[in-house]
């Protein structure tokens, strides 16, 4: 196992036979079994799972470490991400985070939309932005991103059931009311820009 | 061009959030609605409450931030200091005003109008009819002038695009106390800090200071902190007079004694008329590393004192050590030499003018009574005098001319300096151009002063050598004082009480006789010090320092002592008495009318005309031209007397 | 540029390290390189033909697919409870025709690997540079006595390929009287979806359930002694529907005689190793074998059944340029019993790997180092669905298990001392993401 780690680092690494092009190559079949569920590109068509990119490196990187180290909770993607190498993950991260991101502004109701941004004003514009598409350094973008997914994300930070490691998050998704966490969701969702 | 419309954008807001004042800002939104919809109505976004920012800038757990070059940033903000900052209710994005929504770019730009606000605030106060409300707006906007005008608003050499310091490298707007707050005392503590983040080394000296280490160790605010000395914002380069003066005037205000002791010496005076080019505090005992003068690395220990005078004084011999730089005449445990120097001058003076004032007072009172019951002497303007007594030769006259002038050239020079605090003598030492050129002509009239004492003394030895034989030492026509004068003194008095008739007088009356000794008396103290002062180093080759001390007191007392006299005393006996008023020439045209001769010296008189020598004597009346030249001249020497007489007068008064 | 040779090709690519493979073959787009032909539509192949002109347009591409729409298999246990709408799981190929694939609807006959060509029973012919087979499963109908094509479709329906069995089976399911039996037959591994029957023991009883069925019984008679994601499974039935005596669902294993020998179409009954099951609902799963068209090829040459595939890039042990992908291959580490499972996932995933290995062949680079992996999400109830994923890295020519990026949902927390339940917050977010694995999955093979 460890010589077959060591060997995928290297390839990463370019090390491997054909150079640069194979680095290259290396790195887009790393990121093309991710596309299954995170579309090609990192551009999810699908609710419950997120778009990723486009999304900040280091956020990509802190998560995808944090599971791989038991140090944030997730259902799937912990299991996922222990098969690679930390320079795998590395190189993931850095992949996707140049990816362009390309929200997928999804259809809401003016009530929702109103309760949502009321909601998110209260509580997330200060690190997400009013849109989501300004967020603070390291801070993912979230318009148009899944609002299912969202919505997902945020019970999770609020059930207590997970190791959420960020703390602010946590705290403001947990001060919220029931309703709003889905109601801000959705109104992310519905941003385009 | 876009960030062009938000910045005007931002600009027009933050102006419409200000301007309803520091206490308006408590309701941001309704506040800044008002004023802020007339102007950018459509485009306003909401205020940012301060409660959002500090929901990352109040965190306890993550106090810092990382700089893009990877730096730490520290981000935090106590909000419990920050409320009670005189700052504590107004709007973060009131100063941080390129926060127009949050999240904000990073890291932010440095963008805090102080200046700007402080004074909007300030012309919204003005309009206020209770004019205690700006009091401190006041003093802000004083300040940020001051600060504007200051060495720290200009353009930073090597960063042309920043200042040398803003407001905020000194003030930490999230923690300004008002007077009296605790934040000022914590201010005080770690104002060396502060300046220090630029000026190292001077902060390194100030911490091995007295003043510092009262600050560090002693946590003792009301020594000495940097703002003390340089000022807060009117902060200058030292190496400017200007900069100098403040500093050394600063010292003062908590080393009052030394001050005022300072002050009163020569270096002190100088610098009190605004001049930088004599010793200040710093000269002598440093500036940011002043220590105790017990301390042995101290620049004014006694070992190391000398090398502070040397500096000036390149001659300067150990005796220089002996001078007393804040020698004062008031104390008399520490100075009794200074202090027993200045009573005697004092009791001279008052002495000396107490008498001649009731003599002065007495005879005026005689005169008038006279004329009022139609009696004493008066010129017959119908039939003028056309036969004039030849009183004064022409050397005489030129040695009294001369002898006035320098006197009086001497008179003013030195009262500028004397009277250094009047604004009068700042005036005069413009016009005579600065301390240097004053000296100059100072001593240029002490020279031609001491001259004409000395010609004096030899015309006055050739005359009586010439006529030995026949000359009479304690005759009518010797100036030496005689039991006669003692005489005339007391029936003079007599006359003034009306209890018997005018003394009748010989050549020279004792007033005059007083008039002409009390140079003598005057040379040698004046002109002693005065050459002492001259040079100073020559002196202390032989002399101890304190006869500096000693020498300047007693020629300034002098000095006041002439002034005073001449130019009331002898004025009067002269000029001013009834019977000559306002003036008379003699002393230039050398000719008195007969009548008046005979008036005041009728024993001399009489015995001219028995000895039939009155013819030799007598001279024509002074042409009309020559009457007028000697009068035009004449009042011009009164006029110059009474006006240093007055400055003299004002500076003693205010002294 | 156009006619560059392969050397001055290399050394673009090399020289140009922020191009990706992507966008290099672009200046040679002119003419096709190389033709592949794909055959089969499902997962596999779609995905194959997609990445390959993904990867590289300049390669002309045929997929020879029968059907003019694809139904996934995976979900389509929803469909049966009525939870899901078939039309969700459907895609056509216009999708892969927009990307350049020549999309041909027609049934391959013959593969005649010497002269590199495929036949179609509309008499085409076509041939390849490399061929790509992803036929899916075959059924052995003979293994189960009594059981035809025939009868699947009409009687006793498999509903193991998504199609029209599936809404037979769901038809089935709605007449079933309360207190019917529904039995589900699980063939002997290896079998395509490995968790699929027990899913579909689940999602039967959500219906009966909530359908006023709940005395209905659902049987599991199984040909095997355990099963994919078991503890997962066996915690949910319990949890929602009872389990074991008593409860909704029984589940039969090999060792009980649970394997189906025989059926009688008549009275609806299975003749198991020792007894007889009468159902109401007979759902049995027959054995499974490679696709016919691969057998015919003589591809199948794992156990005479599938088809054995060299692990860098999927092509068969048995004839050169042709590779096979999906249900029909076998690999992983079947030593160790950690094969390759019979997924769509997988079968994408393997497509990628072939696709990305023709191109750098095609294109004189160096082979890239294969990866593996697959995920599968089963839904057992509403808001009650956990996964399994894999992972499968190449070593030496040899297929590695990483035991580390592979394994099933959590079966408790805790420590193993002092177990804890796991919260069903987890299980809850599984059920959701599996629409969004679905969508995605589909997606990546089909858009």
């Amino acid at each position: 196992m460890r010589k077959v780690l060591v060997a995928l680092a290297l390839t990463a690494l370019g090390g491997f036979t054909g150079g640069p092009a194979t680095a290259r190559e290396g790195i887009e079949a790393l990121a093309r079994t991710c596309n299954n569920c995170h579309g090609i590109g990192g551009v999810s068509v699908g609710n419950s799972m997120p778009s990723i990119g486009g999304l900040p490196v280091e956020y990509l990187r802190t998560v995808m470490k944090q599971w791989k180290y038991d140090e944030r909770s997730a259902i799937t993607m912990n299991r996922v991400v222990k098969g690679f190498s930390d320079d795998e993950l590395d190189a993931l991260a850095a992949y996707f985070a140049k990816q362009p991101w390309k929200p997928s502004p999804q259809r809401v109701s003016p009530e929702v939309l109103a309760k949502g941004k009321s909601a998110v004003s209260e509580k997330c514009e200060d690190c997400h932005g009013i849109t989501g598409s300004d967020p603070d350094v390291g801070v993912p973008k979230i318009n148009g991103q899944w609002a299912k997914y969202m919505e997902l994300e945020l019970e999770k930070y609020r059930s207590g059931e997970f190791k959420m490691p960020h703390r602010k998050m946590k705290k403001a998704a947990q001060e919220a009311k029931p309703a709003e966490a889905p109601a801000a969701a959705r109104y992310y969702g519905a941003q385009n820009r | 061009m876009l960030r062009n419309a938000r910045s005007l954008l931002a600009g027009f807001l933050v102006a419409g959030l200000l301007l309803p004042g520091v206490a308006a800002a408590t309701a941001p939104v309704a506040a800044g609605g008002d004023t802020a919809t007339t102007i950018s109505a459509p485009a306003a976004p909401p205020a940012i409450a301060n409660q959002r920012c500090l929901r990352c800038h109040a965190d306890q757990e993550e106090k810092f931030s990382l700089r893009p070059d990877g730096s730490r940033n520290n981000i935090y903000v106590d909000p419990d200091v920050l409320e009670h900052s005189v700052h504590g209710k107004v709007l973060c994005t009131g100063c941080h005003s390129d926060v127009t929504k949050l999240p904000h770019s990073k890291p932010l730009a440095v963008s805090i109008g102080c200046v700007q606000c402080h004074r909007e605030n300030w012309e919204a106060a003005k309009k206020d009819p209770d004019p205690k409300k700006r009091e401190r707006l006041d003093v802000v906007v004083q300040q940020t002038d001051n600060y504007l005008h200051s060495a720290h608003a200009k353009p930073n050499a090597k960063n042309q695009s920043r200042t040398n310091a803003a407001c905020h490298d000194c003030h930490d707007a999230h923690n300004i106390g008002v007077p009296g707050a605790m934040q000022r005392k914590e201010h005080r503590l770690k104002n060396h800090e502060v300046c220090g983040r630029c000026h190292e080394k001077q902060k390194n000296d100030y911490l091995g200071s007295i003043h510092g280490k009262l600050i560090v160790d002693k946590k003792d605010d009301k020594s000495a902190v940097c703002s003390d000395c340089h000022t807060t914002h009117d902060i200058g380069s030292p190496k400017t007079d200007s900069m100098k003066l403040a500093i050394t005037k600063n010292c003062g205000n908590c080393h009052k004694e030394a001050q005022k002791t300072y002050l009163d010496s020569y270096h002190g005076q100088v610098n009190r008329l605004g001049y930088a080019n004599t010793a200040k505090c710093f000269d002598c005992h440093g500036g940011h590393d002043v220590k105790s003068d017990d301390d042995p690395t101290s620049s004014v220990h006694v070992n190391n004192r000398l090398k502070n005078c040397k500096n000036c004084h390149k001659e300067a011999t150990d005796n220089f050590l002996a001078f007393h730089p804040h020698g004062d005449p008031d104390n008399v445990e520490k100075y009794p030499g200074l202090y027993w120097a200045k009573r005697f001058m004092q009791a001279l003076i008052l002495g000396v003018m107490i008498f001649f004032w009731v003599h002065v007072l007495l005879w005026l009172y005689r005169e008038v009574m006279d004329r009022i019951s139609g009696k004493g002497f008066k010129e017959n303007l119908d039939q003028p005098e056309v036969v004039y007594f030849r009183r004064f030769s022409p050397v005489w006259r030129w040695i009294h001319a001369l002898f006035a002038i320098s006197t009086m050239t001497l008179v003013l020079t030195g009262t500028t300096l004397l009277f250094a605090h009047t604004d009068w003598a700042k005036a005069v030492i413009v016009l005579l151009g600065g301390p240097k050129m004053e000296g100059i002509i100072h001593r240029t009239a002490a020279v031609i002063w001491l001259s004409i004492f000395l010609t004096h003394l030899v015309i006055v030895c050739t005359n009586i050598w010439r006529s030995r034989k026949t000359f009479e030492w304690f005759g009518g026509r010797s100036m030496l004082p005689s039991l006669r004068d003692l005489r005339d003194l007391k029936n003079m008095f007599k006359w003034f009480f009306g209890r018997s008739p005018r003394p009748e007088f010989c050549h020279w009356t004792y007033w005059q006789k007083f008039d002409y000794w009390a140079p003598f008396w005057g040379a040698t103290i004046i002109g002693t010090s005065g050459l002492i002062l001259f040079f100073p180093e020559k002196t202390a080759a032989v002399l101890p320092g304190w006869v500096f001390n000693i020498a300047t007191l007693v020629h300034a007392e002098e000095a006041v002592l002439a002034a005073i006299f001449l130019n009331t005393v002898h004025f009067f006996n002269v000029h001013f008495r009834p019977e000559r008023f306002p003036m008379s020439t003699t002393i230039i045209t050398g000719a008195i009318p007969l009548d008046e001769f005979k008036h005041d010296h009728r024993l001399e008189y009489e015995r001219l005309l028995a000895a039939g020598e009155l013819e030799k004597h007598l001279v024509k009346r002074p042409t009309r031209r020559v009457d007028l030249a000697s009068s035009f001249l004449t009042t011009v020497l009164i006029i110059a007397g009474l006006t240093l007489l007055t400055l003299v007068l004002i500076g003693r008064a205010s002294h | 540029m156009h006619t560059f040779d392969r050397r001055s090709f290399l050394k673009t690519v090399s020289a140009a390290a922020g191009a990706s493979l992507l966008c290099v073959p672009q200046a040679r787009a002119t003419t096709a390189k190389a033709r592949v032909v794909v055959v089969g539509g499902g997962y596999g192949g779609a995905t194959a033909a997609r990445y390959l002109r993904l990867l590289d347009p300049g390669i002309d591409v045929t997929l020879i697919e029968r059907g003019t729409r694809y139904t996934s298999c995976p979900l389509s246990n929803e469909v049966i409870s009525g939870e899901r709408d078939i039309k969700t799981l459907q895609s056509g190929y216009g999708g892969l025709s927009g990307r350049g694939v020549k999309v041909v609807h027609d049934e391959v006959t013959r593969i005649d690997p010497a002269s590199k060509s495929v036949a179609t029973a509309s008499g085409e012919a076509y041939a390849y540079d490399a061929l790509i087979l992803s036929p899916g499963v075959d059924f052995n109908f003979s293994a189960v006595q009594g059981l035809t094509q025939e009868l699947a479709d009409t009687r006793i329906p498999h509903a193991w390929k998504a199609g029209p069995q599936t809404l037979l089976l769901k038809k089935q399911l709605e007449s079933l009287p309360d207190g019917g039996r529904f039995i589900i037959a699980v063939p002997p591994g290896p079998f395509r979806c490995p968790p699929g029957p027990y899913e579909r023991a689940a999602q039967v009883a959500m219906y009966c359930k909530h359908h006023g069925k709940k005395k209905a019984k659902i049987l599991i008679l199984d040909s095997n002694d355990t099963f994919s994601k078991k503890p997962l499974f066996e915690e949910a039935w319990k949890a929602l529907y009872g389990y074991g005596e008593g409860g909704m669902i029984e589940w039969v294993s090999g060792a009980n005689g649970g394997k189906v020998e025989s059926v009688d179409p008549g009275t609806m009954t299975c003749q198991t190793t020792f007894d007889q099951h009468k159902g109401d609902v007979v759902n049995i799963i027959p054995p499974h074998r490679a696709g016919k068209i691969a057998i015919d090829a003589g591809l199948a040459n794992f156990k005479g059944v599938w088809c054995s595939v060299k692990p860098e890039n999927m092509e068969s042990t048995a004839h050169k340029d042709i590779y096979v992908i999906g249900d029909s291959c076998v690999g992983g580490e079947v030593a160790t019993g950690n094969a390759f499972p019979k997924s769509a996932h997988m079968a994408n995933s393997q497509a990628k790997v072939v696709a990305a290995s023709l191109v750098a062949k095609l294109n004189g680079l160096p082979p890239p180092k294969p990866i593996y992996t697959n995920a599968c999400y089963s839904v057992v109830g509403h808001e009650w669905g956990f996964s399994v994923v894999h992972l499968f890295r190449v070593e030496n020519n040899q297929w590695v298990y990483i035991k580390e990026g592979s394994g099933i949902s959590p079966v408790t927390f805790g420590t193993p001392k002092a177990p804890k339940p796991v919260p069903r917050i987890y299980r809850k977010m599984e059920a959701e993401y599996a629409d969004g694995w679905l969508r995605n999955l589909l997606a990546d093979s089909f858009a």
